[in-house]
């Protein structure tokens, strides 16, 4: 920090995007309209696995008001483009997602788009387009997909970590192996174990996926839309449309909810696509149920999962293996949920083999800390029985197996300064935990772990005449990190809060970014932020020394003035505002760009605690009171930390209730919107309590590590471990709805 | 020269070794060595993994320094949400 004590940095001031969202200013996705705009439509599979035999689209094209049809013809074939891209991603993969290419692999499946003058257009269209299909044999779930006859989706997929050379819907094996897991079971004094299956769930964010796009007659393209990586979608829709980049600037709107499921790219090529055949702007917006049938939930999971200790609660050994259904393209996050699953706990001997397995559903997408929450829902499940088994605190046994700094995980990262502990504690002594129980009531803890991300970011502070400074970034706000980052810059800089405007940049108008996600942007993005407003301070105090004719050295800068003394005692200073007025006569604008790959992200750590009560009769619980503790590293706005503790503790709390994607014997989704996909409501939760813990990161300048995501992580375990306090029998399936629970409750 | 762990399944193309030795001043010329030795390793270790040199995660290889102690291993990538 510049100054001697923080006056920014752990205040709660309102954000600067806040007065536009709460009056309805704000400008999201399905909100651009320019001149000559039609809109776009997808025809989508109605079959969850087929062969496309011919697609006639004339009727389409003859119909009054429709200006362009598009299929996978109209796309390059897949052999014109790259097959990955510079992060390894599939692009053959993400290009037949976005359109399909003789054939279907999901019900939902994109298979042609229309423009045309109005949407009531665009969908008769749609209806005119005939599609001869040969329906093919479907897998729709993991075990079915790994038998030994299962009709493969891929024919040239093979298993990555795998040694079999025969086609398979097995797309990768991972292992993460330390230690004798073998001999450390067979000496142990306790072994626990569990088979435990999570279903599919949507992120739930609220605004739909939404793109629009016009192209100049020199074949420059604008593509406006909701994106968590406007980057990511100007690299890859270029991929996939055969453009190079610098012929598309992305433009993101302000984001209606991302939770990862923006991090991908859907509509974003056709509406190119259909924009240069029609040579007219084009707007697409996902209805609710095209959300759900043709975007990527997290995924469905089974796990077989064992724990051994020492008779006083040491844990010895840990073994798992974990199947991920991928959807129909390879990319579950098996292999973070494999790295993540023991994370918080120091045992020597691991080994946790996931799986990787293609079926006939929408490919999976993030969704916070991507496969975190579901190894930990098994891990923290087994922490419990192993408590109960030993008679122990379920606290006391987290911190008897607690990593510290120094501890290297069983895939070979080593800890540096981290919080799980101090979690830990704060947990066990709040008065929450002893809260009396009534009857029906229980009583569930759980702890997460998530690694984090820093990655490449660029800032831009400009100063204004006026003294105020602009800060552009390219990393679209999913959590408030606007208010952070600008209160970094106001930190920095001496100045109030307020006369910092942070503002996103596009693909044009700022420097690479990589997306928003991995927690990242406020560790990332800030320390560009930080250090571009550090080089600015330079900037001013060389400016006052030519102000006042001596050397920069001589120079301070303190609560937003320049400032020099002098042997006769005599104190000279000079504001912000007063240097920004003369800067044109005293070397020209005040501006600096940093551009930086983050290193250090520190790993995220939190413990929740949950009271539930359960109606056995109906199989109904309600969640008495909750606390999510967690380590912020720094909390530079505690208000919106708290936010993102709440937001993951709420949607944690949905993934082990209610929520589920629902398919009938033929892949389609049954409950494709949110009535019947049920998320919780505000009346369905309490008042999630919160405890921010800070142990600070010593990579970043306020010692920031990434919020966003861990606390997503433990509370799907921290249920279940509470209704197994209050009905004396494990859950191990999500969602815990009332049927599953009333059988449950029946079996006892 | 620092140590390289070959994954299991790309140990066919390391001629089958589970552990390559290899000189270079960081991780992006270290991969260049590979590949000149390996051809094809780099760009099949760079997919849909990360890398962990001396303890520390790096989500993608860039120019990390290496020492003649280092140990260099890859592991599933990770992606944010």
């Amino acid at each position: 920090m510049t100054g001697t004590s923080a006056r920014t940095v752990g205040t709660r001031p309102i954000r600067h995007d806040g007065v536009d969202k709460v009056t309805g200013r704000a400008t999201f996705g399905a909100d651009v309209d320019w001149p000559g705009m039609l809109q776009g439509r997808v025809l989508r599979s109605p079959h969850a696995h087929a062969r496309i035999v011919s697609i006639d689209t004339s009727d389409a094209v003859g119909l009054d008001g429709v200006h362009a049809v598009i299929t996978g013809t109209d796309l390059p074939a897949l052999d014109e483009i790259p097959r990955f891209d510079a992060n390894g991603v599939n692009l053959h993969d993400v290009a037949e997602n976005v359109l399909a290419r003789g054939r279907v692999l999901y019900h939902g499946h994109a298979v042609a788009a229309v423009a045309a003058d109005s949407a009531a257009i665009a969908e008769a269209a749609l209806a005119l387009i005939e599609v001869t299909y040969e329906p093919l044999p479907a897998v729709l779930d993991a075990p079915s997909a790994m038998a030994a006859d299962a009709p493969i989706l891929h024919g040239a997929l093979r298993t990555r970590g795998g040694s079999d050379d025969a086609p398979t819907n097995v797309a990768a094996r991972t292992l993460v192996e330390r230690g004798d897991v073998t001999s450390a079971f067979a000496s142990a004094d306790v072994v626990v174990s569990g088979s435990f299956t999570t279903a599919a769930v949507h992120q739930g964010y609220i605004e739909p996926h939404a793109a629009a796009a016009r192209v100049g007659e020199d074949g420059q393209v604008i593509l406006w839309c909701t994106t968590q990586g406007p980057f990511m979608v100007r690299d890859t829709s270029a991929a996939v449309l055969g453009k190079p980049t610098g012929d598309l600037r992305v433009i993101p709107s302000e984001i209606g909810g991302g939770f990862g499921g923006k991090t991908t790219i859907y509509l974003e090529p056709l509406v190119v696509r259909l924009a240069e055949v029609a040579r007219r702007p084009v707007r697409m917006v996902m209805r609710r149920d095209e959300v759900f049938r043709a975007t990527g939930p997290a995924p469905a999971a089974s796990m077989e999962a064992r724990l051994a200790a020492t008779a006083d609660g040491r844990v010895v050994a840990a073994e798992a293996r974990l199947v991920f259904e991928a959807g129909a393209f390879a990319g579950s996050p098996v292999g973070a949920a494999g790295m993540a699953m023991f994370a918080p706990y120091d045992i020597d001997h691991v080994r946790v083999e996931g799986f990787d397995v293609v079926v006939n559903k929408p490919k999976v997408a993030a969704y916070r800390a991507p496969g975190a929450p579901i190894s930990a829902f098994a891990a923290e499940s087994l922490l419990d029985d192993l408590a109960r088994e030993l008679g122990l605190d379920p606290i006391e046994l987290r911190l008897l197996n607690a990593v510290d700094e120094g501890d290297v995980m069983a895939h070979g990262v080593k800890y540096e300064a981290i919080g799980l502990r101090e979690t830990l504690r704060v947990a066990r002594d709040s008065p929450r935990y002893r809260e009396p129980l009534g009857p029906g009531q229980g009583r569930g803890v759980a702890s997460g772990y998530w690694s984090n991300a820093g990655l490449q970011s660029t800032a831009t502070m400009n100063i204004s005449a006026d003294g105020s400074a602009v800060i552009v970034t390219g990393t679209p706000d999913i959590g408030g990190s606007r208010a952070s980052l600008a209160m970094m810059a106001a930190e920095e800089l001496g100045i109030d809060v307020h006369r910092v405007r942070p503002v996103l940049g596009d693909t044009q108008t700022i420097g690479f970014n990589d997306q928003t996600g991995g927690s990242r942007v406020t560790y990332a993005t800030g320390m560009a932020v930080v250090e571009a407003a550090r080089k600015v301070i330079e900037q001013l105090r060389g400016r006052a020394a030519i102000v006042w004719g001596v050397e920069t050295e001589e120079v301070i800068w303190e609560d937003g003035h320049a400032s020099l003394g002098s042997a006769a005692g005599e104190h000279r200073t000079l504001s912000l505002e007063e240097i920004a007025r003369d800067a044109g006569s005293t070397g020209g604008p005040l501006s600096a760009t940093v551009s930086l790959d983050a290193k250090g992200a520190g790993p995220g750590f939190a413990t929740h605690i949950c009271d539930v009560e359960v109606d056995e009769d109906l199989g109904s619980v309600r969640i008495l009171r909750y606390l999510a503790v967690q380590d912020a590293g720094r909390a530079i706005h505690p208000g919106y930390v708290e936010g993102q503790m709440q937001g993951g503790a709420a949607q944690g709390i949905g993934w082990a209730l209610n929520e589920e994607y629902l398919w009938d014997e033929d892949g389609q989704m049954d409950n494709p919107g949110f009535l019947d996909y049920r998320i919780p409501v505000a009346s369905d939760l309490p008042a999630i309590a919160t405890e921010i813990v800070e142990v600070p990161n010593p990579h970043h300048p306020y010692g920031v590590r990434g919020v966003g995501e861990v606390g997503i992580v433990p509370p799907l375990a921290a249920v279940a471990n509470a209704i197994r306090d209050a009905v004396g029998v494990r859950p191990t399936q999500l969602p815990i709805s009332p049927p599953r629970l009333r059988a449950l409750i029946e079996g006892r | 020269m620092a140590t390289v762990e070959i994954p299991q399944d790309l140990r066919e193309m390391a001629a089958g070794r589970a552990v390559v030795e290899v000189s270079a001043p960081h991780l992006l010329a270290a991969l260049g060595e590979l590949d000149r030795h390996h051809p094809g390793i780099a760009q099949s270790l760079r997919q849909g993994r990360s890398v962990v040199v001396d303890g520390t995660m790096h989500p993608r290889v860039t120019a990390v320094p290496l020492e003649p102690s280092s140990v260099v291993s890859f592991v599933a990538s990770v992606a944010g949400g």
